[in-house]
């Protein structure tokens, strides 16, 4: 099996970091235009056939039982991949041997102008006899290593034939699948669930109160937390290399969980404000529920003091924090070594999102106090 | 400021100035962070405050806590995919011809569920909105039903994959899989022990939940049609629990190669599409995000706490009042099971287990009634699962339970929030005979890892 030694370059770990879910973007709000969304895509089979096609993945999803033939090729190339490595450490261990039994010849080799003794003569012959045996061994052990490399060869060429073959077929049994699921009728319809918030939030009696400015700054955490959002589609692939990668092409890489955590680590951060804002941030309730919407506004006001403390102090000392490591230029201690101060200044700016939502919501609940003034507690 | 005070009085005052900011509804991230930060100044010194970056930077830079966003958008994408209707419909058919048979049913499609989930927002919901109706409309009795969806549904934070022991593992420096296949039969055995009470008092008392009527019972041909769907749940689960079980790969890429899976099994269903893809991906951040900054603002809160020598004062104030271990441990369950009332999983996790853990530690766990105890370098595992399967009744507790809300939230209105409150009493009794059972056989926990694991 070929190895494949690819290192993720900086620039393209940054840059499929930002474009990405531009793309994503882009792609969904295409799909929200359309109305018929149903049937199987063209585009979602090519992606099995690159990521699982090795396994046929790309024929099950067209639901064709040709499928089958995949894995049993697979798991031969796996199987002969181990018999090719056995056969190669006995080619290794039987040349040494026959190495051994030579330089032992060597030796007991008659020094000429000497003279023989018979005991002499039998060890050379011995050894003579110990050395074409080794070197007949050797020879054969080559062999077999050159026809099971030579099968394993075969077998991975028969498989690359089988996914080009599939490549150009694509197309025409795409077609053909979906004709067939149209025929079938519509799907049953998709059981939406509401969506799911966890207890103690959708208290916020903000959610409701609109302004041009507190829209800004809520527009702001949206389209930051819908941004980093995708890059969780970019995780599942990246570890699917990873494991696809040591076990069928023998390559570990060395940047595949180094990118992925410090991916997620930038993620928390920038998503609070985010969080803040869709009122994920699960309270205790068990009091604040039962306020009037006043009550929870003046409650509200009073603890955004604590609130303010916390993001405050988290954006000074983060801002000192990424500005250390900034002019430095500060690179990770890993094989990889990709830069680390723009994952340390997603901390000073996580907090500035979180900042600006806080200000948001401070405004929302001024307002709502002072537009229920004089209404009696309680309502 | 640095100025001096009593631990007792500091522990006083740090605990209930956090009460005083839960109950006033600043969430539980910033409540945490913000106390922590007063303290450090008012306790500590200003410098102190520069520390606050460098501790929260481990966590984002943590290799095992990437397996909370990928096992969240796993059960996100599964949930998309449409795989929760296609499970209970087979196992229900199932089981139509037992008593309490949709009661067992939805209790055991829960468990395949929470085999594939880390999570239990989904589940309660999906199954909610397909389970209850059907066993309504066949006069069950709305306790029992409500009850098995309860219970059952909460099992996804404890089967593995789980949320609930990644954070453990980061918290208590424990290896994440011998916690994930340790608490494979405490799972395991908390469901048998749901359908076991569901049969035998649906035996005892046919109208709690009468079997289906013959002619709507799924013959044989059916019934091993109906397999042909279970085909891709059951190969996921194998995917991910053998991956992890047989150390293939690490839980975090097990999480990546599941996820991809669940993507897979979408693209089956024809619901694999960018705007699906866009739901999994927000859903998934909100909940990590929540997870997450209560990690910050909880850990930089323990962590002054201890600092200041207040898990030695828990410690002595728990040691002093002369109980035996066991006698510990039960107070320590008790202390989680009233927290459970008011504060979700995440809080008390972060806040309780670097105080008690320690305790644990350091005591001698001999076994009661001569049974076998605890090797001193289990203690973490076997304490993590106990803890783990303890929480699932704070889904289940009111005032504050997660579980009672989503059921609520997708409940027809007949149900009330009171019928939802007294069917969890029963479960949660069969919770705490989960949770004794777990303290007095240590070997439910232990004995898997054991085997996985050579230590």
């Amino acid at each position: 099996m070929p190895e494949i030694n690819f290192v993720l370059p900086h620039w393209f770990y940054w840059g499929t970091l930002i474009l990405f879910p531009l793309i994503a973007m882009a792609m969904v709000a295409r799909e929200k235009k359309r109305t018929q969304r149903i049937g199987p895509s063209l585009f979602v089979a090519y992606l099995f056939w690159l990521t699982g096609g090795f396994i046929g993945l790309h024929r099950i999803y067209l639901r064709n039982v040709w499928a089958l033939i995949f894995l049993p090729v697979v798991i031969a190339i796996l199987y002969s991949n181990t018999v090719t490595r056995d056969h190669r450490e006995d080619v290794s261990r039987l040349r040494s041997a026959y190495e051994t039994a030579q330089s032992r010849l060597n030796r007991a080799k008659p020094i000429p102008g000497l003279e023989v003794t018979p005991g002499a003569t039998a060890r050379f012959a011995q050894a003579q006899a110990n050395a074409d045996k080794a070197k007949a061994d050797y020879r054969k052990a080559e062999d077999t290593l050159h026809s099971s490399d030579w099968i394993a060869t075969g077998l991975a060429i028969l498989l690359g034939l089988m996914l080009v073959g599939d490549a150009l077929l694509l197309p025409g049994l795409f077609k053909r699948v979906r004709a067939e699921e149209l025929a079938a009728g519509p799907p049953a319809p998709e059981l939406i669930p509401p969506e799911v918030v966890p207890q103690g939030t959708h208290e916020d009696p903000t959610a409701f109160v609109h302004t041009p400015l507190t829209n800004k700054l809520d527009a702001i955490s949206t389209r930051v937390g819908e941004f980093v959002a995708y890059w969780a589609i970019l995780s599942v692939f990246a570890y699917y290399y990873e494991v696809v990668g040591r076990y069928f092409l023998n390559s570990p890489t060395n940047w595949v969980h180094e990118s992925m955590f410090l991916m997620f680590g930038m993620q928390y951060m920038l998503s609070g404000a985010y969080g803040y804002l869709s009122d994920q941030h699960v309270r205790v309730d068990v009091f604040y529920s039962q306020f009037s919407v006043r009550g929870k506004a003046i409650a509200d006001i009073f603890t955004s003091i604590f609130f303010f403390i916390f993001v405050g102090t988290m954006l000074w000392t983060g801002y000192n924090f990424a500005a250390d490591a900034t002019r430095g230029n500060e690179m990770s201690f890993t094989e990889w070594g990709v830069q680390y101060w723009p994952v340390k200044l997603t901390l000073p700016i996580g907090a500035a999102l979180l900042l600006l939502q806080g200000i948001s919501k401070l405004i929302k609940d001024i307002i709502i106090v002072s537009r229920t003034r004089g209404v009696s507690h309680g309502s | 400021m640095g100025l001096e005070i009593d631990i007792a009085w500091l522990t006083l005052l740090m605990f209930g100035s956090l009460a005083a900011l839960l109950a006033l509804g600043l969430p539980m991230a910033f409540c945490t962070g913000s106390l922590a930060t007063i303290f450090l100044f008012v306790f500590g010194s200003p410098a102190l405050l520069n520390m606050m970056p460098s501790r929260i930077f481990p966590f984002m830079t943590d290799y095992q806590l990437s397996a909370i966003p990928l096992f969240i958008f796993m059960a996100a994408v599964l949930e998309k995919a449409g795989i929760i209707e296609e499970l209970f419909d087979a196992v229900y058919k199932w089981l139509g011809a037992l008593k309490g048979g949709l009661a067992s049913a939805t209790v055991i499609a829960c468990t395949l569920l929470a085999a594939m989930v880390g999570v239990v927002g989904a589940t309660e919901v999906t199954m909610g909105m397909i389970a209850l109706p059907a066993m309504l409309k066949r006069g069950y009795d709305q306790q029992l039903a409500c009850g098995a969806l309860l219970a059952g549904g909460t099992l996804g934070i404890l089967i593995p994959p789980s949320v609930m022991a990644i954070v453990y593992a980061v918290v208590a420096q424990q290896s994440l899989g011998e916690l994930l296949v340790g608490s494979i039969f405490p799972g395991m055995l908390l469901s048998g022990l749901y359908v076991g009470y569901i049969t035998i008092r649906c035996y005892i008392n046919p109208k709690l939940g009468p079997a289906l009527p013959v002619k709507e019972r799924a013959d044989w041909r059916e019934k091993l049609q109906l397999l042909k769907k279970t085909i891709a749940p059951i190969l996921l689960i194998l995917l991910v629990l053998g991956v992890i079980f047989f150390g293939v790969a690490t839980p975090v890429e097990a999480a990546g190669i599941g996820t991809f899976g669940a993507l897979f099994v979408a693209g089956l269903h024809r619901r694999l599409n960018w705007v699906n893809l866009q739901d999994a991906a927000i859903q998934t951040l909100k909940a990590t995000s929540m997870v997450m900054w209560i990690f910050f603002g909880a850990t930089m809160f323990v962590g002054f706490f201890i600092v200041k020598g207040g898990q030695e004062f828990v410690a002595n104030s728990i040691l002093g009042t002369g109980l035996p271990p066991y006698g510990i441990l039960l107070l320590m369950m008790v202390v989680l099971f009233v927290l459970g009332m008011f504060i979700d999983w995440v809080g008390i996790l972060l806040l309780t287990v670097p105080i008690f853990l320690p305790i644990m530690k350091g005591l001698e766990w001999s076994g009661l009634f001569g049974l076998p105890g605890v090797a001193p370098n289990d203690v973490a595992l076997w304490y993590g699962v106990i803890f783990m399967v303890n929480m699932q009744m704070a889904f289940l507790s009111p005032p504050f339970g997660y579980s009672l809300f989503y059921l609520k939230s997708v409940a027809p209105p007949e149900i009330s929030m009171g019928t939802i409150f007294r069917s969890a009493i029963h479960f949660m009794g069969l919770q705490w005979l989960g949770v004794g059972l777990c303290i007095l056989f240590p070997q439910i926990v232990l004995w898997l890892p054991s085997l996985v694991y050579t230590r």
